[in-house]
């Protein structure tokens, strides 16, 4: 954490961690794999599917769908990889097709919108119990988000991509990024202070 | 409430997503404003709890055999013919109408041209008139033999089924 301070006010303010892998050898994997080289796929698809599950389950909500939709982007990648430039990064390109499929599959069940907390199964893909509760509320919070809410705070706040990469794999302007991920931000705080108020009073009554 | 309009605001500048002249108005606001700060600050350690959450390994049990089943979807076919699993699509109702209705349209319109291709006008000899509208033949020049074209054309069209054969008469 570094620390910053503004007006008066001591703010810490988290470091930025790429979650990404990170470049180099991954360049020549995706030569090798567009060449039609299988154990250079094999890598690409080892390197590259903790950023894509983890895309998944946030867009999703549970790790079967998750799964799922993973093996979906790796087979959509496979396809299109010979028409994809190497000498690109990848990860903006995955992150489009996560995207995609995890649209596609939620529009098919149509609960994008009609996404209640009840439907949502639960996640449990923390080894430790606290990160774990954690981010169940965090799961259930994003299940109030619109789509395209969901998509830019995914991909801004829990993936760290930039606002610019962002705007960039969403295909809309920096702008609307910035208002997208306001609104989501208050909207995920609000569900996770309400989910502490309940759970203080039911303390509170017990 | 005047502090509603800077709970944007906080959301952005939280996470260094404020311009500038925004950020400036912001930070103006939070020297005299101890509800902002606090909220600004309940915020920050929100942020921090998502980040926190973020940044928590993945279970391994999630991503066991997840490779295996990507390579084992994608070995057996050409790297172009493999597809994710889809349903396959009925046949539209609107489709097989659409289909049937260019298939008429094709039969009427082959209907109506087909006598219209019989008396090309191209085959036929203009007749060189003077301004009475009498024909004026030109010495040499003799007409070839036309066809006669009053006498009626009957199509016959077969299908498969000998029961069914479509008639066409022209004049």
């Amino acid at each position: 954490m570094s620390e910053r301070i503004t007006g008066g006010l001591l703010v810490a303010m988290p470091e930025f961690e790429p979650a990404l892998p990170q470049p180099g050898a991954t360049d020549e994997l995706i030569a090798r794999a567009t060449a039609g080289d299988r154990p250079a796929f094999e890598l690409l698809v080892r390197r590259t599917q903790s950023l894509v599950l983890r895309t998944a389950l946030h867009l999703l909500g549970n790790r079967e769908d998750a799964r799922d939709a993973t093996q979906d982007v790796f087979i959509r990648m496979y396809n299109y990889l010979p028409g994809f430039n190497p000498e690109r990064p990848i990860e903006p390109w995955l992150y489009k097709i996560t995207l995609n499929v995890c649209r596609d599959m939620l529009r098919k069940r149509a609960r994008w919108h009609a996404g209640s907390a009840a439907e949502t199964r639960p996640v449990a893909v923390f080894p430790r119990p606290e990160a774990r509760e954690r981010h169940e509320l965090l799961i259930r919070a994003l299940d109030t988000l619109s789509e395209r809410e969901r998509a830019a705070i995914v991909l801004r706040d829990f993936e760290g991509v930039s606002t610019e990469e962002t705007a960039q794999i969403l295909n809309i302007r920096q702008v609307t990024v910035r208002t997208l991920i306001s609104r989501a931000r208050i909207k995920l705080k609000q569900a996770c202070d309400a989910h502490v108020r309940a759970e203080q009073g039911d303390h509170h009554d017990v | 409430m005047t502090c509603d309009r800077f709970r944007f605001d906080i959301a952005l500048w939280v996470e260094n997503d404020l311009s500038g002249w925004r950020a400036r108005r912001l930070q103006r606001h939070l020297r005299k404003c101890p509800h902002c700060q606090a909220y600004a600050e309940s915020f920050r350690r929100h942020q921090a709890t998502v980040k926190q959450v973020a940044a928590e390994p993945i279970d391994d049990t999630l991503a066991a055999g997840l490779v295996e089943a990507v390579m084992a979807r994608t070995k057996s076919a050409d790297a172009q013919k493999v597809q994710p699993v889809r349903r396959p699509r009925p046949v539209s109702a609107y489709r097989t109408a659409a289909v049937a209705a260019g298939l008429a349209l094709a039969l009427v319109a082959a209907w109506l041209l087909y006598p219209w291709t019989l008396q090309r006008p191209m085959d036929v000899p203009r007749p060189l008139t003077a301004t009475t509208g009498n024909p004026v033949e030109k010495p040499g020049l003799t007409h070839p033999a036309v066809p006669p074209v009053n006498k009626p054309v009957m199509v016959k069209l077969l299908t498969d089924d000998p029961n069914v054969v479509f008639v066409m008469l022209s004049e």
